[in-house]
């Protein structure tokens, strides 16, 4: 009885424990979130306030009639899968060769994590300077060696300036990728390698039945960990771009902020986020099924 | 099962934080209509031929000569004001206002406590608006040159025709040493929401030494003279930009080559009806410009994607020979300067003068104060004593009191002359064709919408397709406003 008794102090004091992240939890996130939702309901701009009302799906319809929101959802999409797919590529080929036995190997670690430690400001007014066609170094270094004619106009050109973004932003994660996959096969155990290599198998062979198979619950959880981070970012493409030239690099998060502080226009604004919230909320379920089953294994 | 739905509970947290700089509603939706203020009887306009020397106090003088019924006698006693002032410059430029301020609060008698809170450009504009509509707004404020009237339409913005009514019954004579076209500019429906003080000139500067070297001895006059120039310093300067500018980035530079454009050639971009107006032969002839100059190489192929520090770092390089809707200042006390100067606006086709950009700034306040009267004590002081916060402070703006030149930190650089004869006395302001700024501006400004036609000439569209998108983003913005209204 008395041990039952002190079960029940025990689980009060818990749950007496958890109301401050609760109530943070409520205040942070949950309240903003009905908060946005509501506002995604209403015509609501800042400059006529007085003008606030109901429309329902309004907004929504008019964003998915309106040909440049649905250009810059694909847009999104094809800079966040392209962002995540090549930093996943090109970490985990880092990560195989860190992982081997090689002199020097805590410098050149150093040195991959050094774009992911580097703030995002400072990496982009130096990327404005390295892609500038006049004086930027890219551009003289080609054209020096003979590869290039004429400056490649990095920012300057649309189509070329949603290429630029891109490998900003893979320069950026890719070093979280190569850290993350290089723990995970840090932890497979040597052994499993010597026998595969006693059995005959070369390098293709044990990456493909023994590092993939046990990096893969890692590859999953990162990929889509940085599909969310990606989808939402907008540091690196408003301070190199600000979502120029002429709207070419407007992806969902600068299309959403514009909409709401430039034009003021709330509402929309905010069912934007909405449509972000549920591409999100997807990936979220993805992601805590692939948790699941890798606790399951 | 309680820990799936603690994982799920966690999981969702993490991607909800993206809703969560949209959830501010408070205290907008019964924002205060503009503060009324007391009607006063203005005095008779009379000509104040005497103008002060630079610095000189204005206040004092006419305080004396007020016989009363202005805001002048209804003033909070013992006010406590918070003063936003933007970054103008970096270094020591917050020790000066912040003396300006000690000194206010050490001299004005009715016992006004004024804190100042310097702010930074970045994110000003959330900055203020987040401030406003929550109801926490400074009760005045230096800011971007299309707050007032934005704030105003919002019923925010503090009537200020008290001030202008005060000066006219000192006679005071600043109302004569600021030009009278920048007078009007923050008026919003009649009424006057800011001060004009500043101005950031848009005009073209070039270096003289290029231009001998390049044996061009008659400086432009017009569109064809000014193509043939860039002609001879192409070719005596093959590896030089001939005209550099911006038009790409994120900064609002790429608004101004558009500005000065409209200027030079008397070519609006909307009308007084808020109609986008960018189908106008005056244009047509404009952006046929920029593509000759684009086609024949004056410009580099680049320009849509510099930012400000691109430019500047060519243009105090030497790599360009005219620098095209700047103010061009950031050559001062350069290695470059002795050989750059302010080229005289030359004209288009569609107009007999052409006009350089004057993009004024103004100093405002909140109708949400406690101390409206307070407040414009302070802004008429602030106005009557600011040299001190522009001469010689690396402050962005320039004087739009004329008087203000005759200061030695004006002085001794030839480019201020230049500026204030070429652009300041007699430019049109970035509302142009309209005498005052309005709210829509601010969004086009934000979205770079002036310069879609020069982005979108620079990338190679034709000439007819880029005005025509530039018409539709401009049109766009009024027809969302005019939605939002209804």
């Amino acid at each position: 009885m008395k041990k039952k008794k002190n079960k029940i102090e025990n689980n009060r004091l818990g749950y007496l424990m958890t109301i401050p992240a609760t109530l943070l939890i409520l205040l942070v996130d949950i309240y903003p979130l009905f908060n946005g939702i509501s506002l995604s309901l209403q015509k609501y701009n800042l400059q006529h306030p007085d003008k606030r009302r109901f429309i329902g799906l309004d907004n929504y319809v008019d964003l998915f009639q309106d040909v440049e929101f649905l250009g810059v959802l694909g847009y999104t999409f094809f800079y966040t899968i392209v962002t995540v797919v090549t930093s996943y590529l090109f970490g985990l080929i880092l990560a195989l060769i860190m992982n081997r036995k090689m002199p020097g190997k805590g410098i050149y670690r150093t040195l991959a994590l050094l774009p992911w430690a580097v703030a995002p400001s400072v990496a982009n007014v130096c990327w404005r300077l390295l892609f500038n066609d006049r004086v930027g170094i890219i551009n003289i270094f080609l054209m020096k060696i003979g590869a290039i004619d004429s400056p490649i106009l990095f920012l300057a050109k649309g189509d070329i300036a949603r290429y630029t973004v891109i490998f900003t932003d893979f320069w950026r994660d890719f070093p979280f990728m190569m850290i993350v996959l290089l723990a995970s096969m840090s932890s497979i155990p040597r052994d499993l390698y010597e026998s595969a290599y006693m059995d005959g198998a070369g390098f293709w062979s044990s990456f493909r039945y023994i590092t993939m198979p046990m990096i893969k619950g890692v590859s999953a959880i990162s990929t889509i960990l940085m599909f969310i981070w990606v989808f939402n970012r907008f540091d690196n493409i408003y301070l190199l771009t600000g979502g120029g030239p002429n709207k070419a690099t407007y992806t969902l998060p600068i299309m959403s902020y514009f909409t709401s502080f430039m034009r003021g226009n709330m509402g929309k604004a905010t069912a934007m986020a909405v449509v972000m919230l549920m591409v999100m909320t997807v990936v979220a379920i993805i992601y805590l099924r692939v948790m699941k089953s890798e606790e399951n294994e | 099962m309680k820990k799936r739905t603690l994982s799920i509970i966690l999981s969702l947290g993490m991607v909800m934080g993206m809703l969560q700089g949209c959830g501010n509603d408070a205290a907008t939706e019964n924002a205060p209509a503009a503060e009324q203020t007391q009607e006063t009887e203005p005095a008779e306009e009379t000509d104040t031929a005497t103008e002060p020397e630079a610095g000189q106090e204005d206040a004092g003088q006419g305080e004396e000569a007020v016989a009363g019924g202005t805001f002048l006698d209804e003033i909070e006693p013992d006010a406590t004001l918070t003063y936003w002032e933007m970054q103008w410059a970096s270094g020591e430029y917050q020790n000066h206002v912040q003396a300006m301020v000690d000194q206010f609060n050490e001299e004005n008698e009715y016992g006004i406590t004024v804190n100042l809170e310097m702010i930074p450009w970045d994110g000003y504009y959330e900055t203020f608006l987040t401030a406003v509509t929550s109801g926490t707004a400074p009760d005045v404020y230096t800011g971007a040159s299309t707050a007032p009237t934005q704030y105003a339409q919002m019923g925010e913005s503090l009537d200020l025709d008290p001030i202008i009514d005060a000066w006219k019954a000192e006679n005071n004579p600043i109302l004569d040493d600021i030009a009278e076209q920048y007078w009007g500019f923050f008026k919003y429906e009649g009424v006057t929401y800011g001060l004009p003080y500043g101005v950031d000139p848009k005009q073209i500067t070039y270096r003289k030494d290029f231009f001998e070297e390049a044996g061009i001895d008659k400086l432009p006059t017009n569109y064809d003279e000014f193509l043939e120039a860039c002609a001879k310093l192409k070719e005596k300067f093959p590896d030089k930009i001939p005209c550099l500018l911006t038009a790409g980035g994120n900064e609002p530079s790429s608004n101004h080559m558009a500005e000065v454009l409209n200027g030079l050639n008397a070519a609006g971009m909307f009308d007084a009806n808020k109609n986008a107006t960018m189908l106008t032969d005056a244009q047509r002839e404009n952006y046929e410009f920029v593509k000759t100059m684009m086609d024949e190489g004056y410009m580099s192929e680049g320009s849509g994607g510099y930012g400000d520090a691109d430019v500047e770092k060519i243009w105090l390089s030497g790599g360009a020979c005219i620098l095209f809707g700047r103010s061009g200042n950031i050559m001062i006390n350069t290695d470059i300067e002795e050989n750059v100067a302010v080229l005289p606006p030359f004209t288009g086709p569609s107009t007999s003068e052409g006009k350089y950009c004057a993009n004024v700034n103004g100093v405002a306040g909140f109708s949400q104060t406690e101390y409206p009267n307070a407040s414009r004590y302070f802004l008429k002081w602030w106005m009557e004593n600011n040299i001190q916060i522009l001469a010689g402070t690396g402050n962005g703006n320039l004087p739009l009191r004329e008087s203000y030149y005759t200061h030695e930190a004006y002085k001794e650089h030839a480019w201020y002359q230049e500026t204030l004869d070429n652009c300041i006395k007699t430019g049109i302001t970035q509302a142009y064709p309209m005498d005052s700024m309005f709210p829509e501006f601010a969004t086009m400004e934000g979205e770079k919408v002036l310069a879609v036609a020069l982005a979108e000439v620079i990338e190679g569209t034709d000439v007819e397709t880029a005005l025509q998108d530039c018409n539709d983003a401009i049109q766009t913005v009024f027809d969302d406003a005019r939605e939002a209204a209804e």
